[in-house]
């Protein structure tokens, strides 16, 4: 449907939703600059008298958040890789090689993201602590993420490559190119835009995860910073400066993601969603 | 070079996944149900069930229990709760959606904004709103001080004197990114409506309200479809925003079955006892599942 050309009225009523849905981002971003002091007087949503990073400097130094803020990069990063080439290698299998079962491995996949984690919760606890051993290691939350990330992967894939015409396979196959090599040499160039688009939506999911780490980390050292957020908020009580600079150093990786990615997402999106 | 036959690459190409998601999600889902029937507390040796170890109990005793637990029920309901207000966020997706399908390049910064609590995690979202929502300092009460509409040395707190609260201020905590996750499916969907569309309506006579009853939104029922399927797990889901908002509280008012099956579970280490938990979860979303691949397979064919 042609979009609409707007009003100046869609200004007006545009900005104002806007500054009322983000009002609660602003709010926390003007508390994570303010001093204890200021906040006991009750200041709590005026501007800070003294600009000032100190509950950042505090977060990262006393608070540990340099630690767990690489920790999630630990965990985000190998996770995304390990499931864009295996959800790229299924991708290109369902979509473009015929045999048999391949409508319920695809099915199976698409089933595996809406299940409820609470079933998954127990088992894979011990599987991890009693039969692979990698409870508490970083190794044991980024398999299980591409694992559980696999179907909802797999499916995005191959729906992008449904889109790109069989006779450039064939072609390639007339040429006498093995299946592995038309992967790597014909399709893979020619799914930049769904990988785009498809870790964008993975670091956001994997970076902001909270319950795996919750049951698979023990160690302090080992926390990413979803889970580390929830123990400081404990820690710091009432100062809700520091929480303030906490929650936003937590939010600032996938927020310049999206902002320097938006439109891969949302094109993503669009790609993910059936045809 | 030789060409591999289809079917063989195939396997060997899906191998890894397959090991990986047999592992992770196929196996497990059979243990829990496996587990559900056994009293086991995570510490002693691999479970047997309950009616083989001791002939007097049923193997049904967990879920027996379950059924008669106060516990179970308020956390039912509350998830029912979420179902019914959590469902608003498709409304609102929808609403934001229409509003912003415009031609304009200045509009895009303004749909990033919109779009921004959606990157954000649960964990953060929640840390915000129990600050926005304090009573006394939270940014509510400030508003109603400043308005007058509250004397200044009364607290509002819409956590607590609603009529739904302490529920209301998590779920409304939780519509915020949900909504502009529903926002964009729909702006997709908008976007991938024949273009002619709109004119043709018009040149029929035919006015706004008509325009998006009759032939805007049946043109979006497949996005409808998922974004509704979505929401529903997503109430069923609820447990991160729970957990850091109020963790069940106070005196498990706010409690949903996924929070009360980690309580079970690895607080109380009734693991036999929160895999039938689990279980009737899963057995819940199961209508789902199938309704949202029923749909996939609609909008393929």
């Amino acid at each position: 449907m042609e979009p609409r050309r707007p009003s100046w009225l869609f200004w007006l009523f545009a900005l104002i939703l806007v500054l009322v849905w983000i009002s609660p981002i602003l709010a926390t971003l003007l508390t994570s600059l303010k001093t204890l002091e200021e906040l006991n007087q009750g200041l709590y949503w005026t501007f800070p008298k003294h600009w000032n990073l100190d509950n950042y400097i505090e977060a990262f130094v006393n608070g540990g958040f340099s630690h767990y803020f690489i920790n999630s990069f630990i965990y985000t990063i190998p996770s995304l890789v390990g499931i864009i080439i295996l959800s790229s290698l299924n991708g290109f299998v369902l979509s473009k090689l015929r045999f048999k079962g391949r409508e319920k491995i695809t099915l199976l996949f698409l089933a595996g993201m809406l299940l409820p984690f609470q079933i998954l919760l127990i088992p894979v606890f011990y599987l991890s602590s009693n039969i692979l051993g990698t409870y508490d290691s970083y190794l044991g939350v980024i398999l299980f993420h591409i694992a559980f990330q696999l179907g909802f992967a797999s499916f995005f894939m191959r729906n992008f490559m449904k889109s790109i015409p069989d006779s450039i396979i064939e072609a390639a196959r007339m040429d006498g190119c093995s299946n592995l090599k038309i992967f790597f040499s014909v399709v893979l160039p020619l799914m930049k835009p769904a990988i785009a688009a498809l870790s964008t939506l993975l670091f956001t999911w994997i970076w902001n995860d909270y319950l795996w780490a919750l049951i698979l980390i023990q160690s302090d050292e080992l926390k990413p910073v979803t889970t580390a957020l929830e123990n400081l908020k404990g820690q710091w009580v009432s100062s809700y400066n520091l929480q303030s600079a906490g929650a936003i150093i937590a939010a600032i990786p996938p927020v310049l993601i999206f902002a320097f990615l938006q439109r891969h997402f949302v094109k993503g999106l669009t790609m993910g969603s059936g045809k | 070079m030789k060409l591999f036959d289809d079917s063989k690459s195939a396997w060997v190409f899906l191998a890894p996944s397959l090991v990986l998601y047999g592992l992770y999600v196929l196996f497990p889902i059979v243990f829990t149900f496996y587990l559900s029937v056994t009293a086991w507390d995570g510490i002693s040796s691999f479970p047997l069930p309950m009616c083989i170890t001791d002939p007097e109990t049923s193997c049904l005793s967990n879920f027996k229990e379950l059924f008669e637990a106060g516990l179970f029920w308020k956390s039912f309901t509350n998830n029912l709760l979420w179902l019914v207000f959590f469902g608003i966020s498709p409304l609102f997706g929808l609403f934001l959606a229409l509003f912003f399908h415009v031609k304009s390049t200045f509009a895009s910064p303004l749909k990033t904004l919109l779009f921004m609590p959606m990157v954000f995690s649960l964990i953060v979202v929640g840390m915000i709103w129990s600050w926005f929502l304090q009573p006394g300092f939270g940014l509510v009460d400030t508003v109603l001080h400043f308005l007058k509409v509250l004397p200044p040395d009364q607290e509002f707190g819409l956590m607590t004197k609603l009529g739904l609260a302490p529920n209301a201020g998590v779920i409304v905590a939780a519509i915020w990114p949900h909504s502009a996750y529903c926002m964009i499916l729909y702006l997709a969907g908008l976007s991938n409506l024949p273009k002619n569309v709109f004119e043709a309506a018009l040149i029929d006579g035919a006015n706004r309200w008509q325009l998006l009853w009759h032939v805007i939104l049946p043109m979006l029922k497949p996005a409808t479809i998922i974004v509704v399927i979505v929401t529903m797990i997503g109430a069923l889901r609820a447990f991160d925003i729970v957990a850091i908002m109020t963790n069940g509280g106070p005196a498990n008012s706010t409690n949903t079955l996924a929070l009360y099956m980690y309580q079970e579970t690895f607080i109380n280490f009734r693991y036999g006892y929160g895999a039938s938990i689990a279980v009737v979860l899963f057995m819940i979303s199961v209508g789902l599942i199938v309704a949202y691949l029923r749909q996939i397979k609609k909008e393929e064919a």
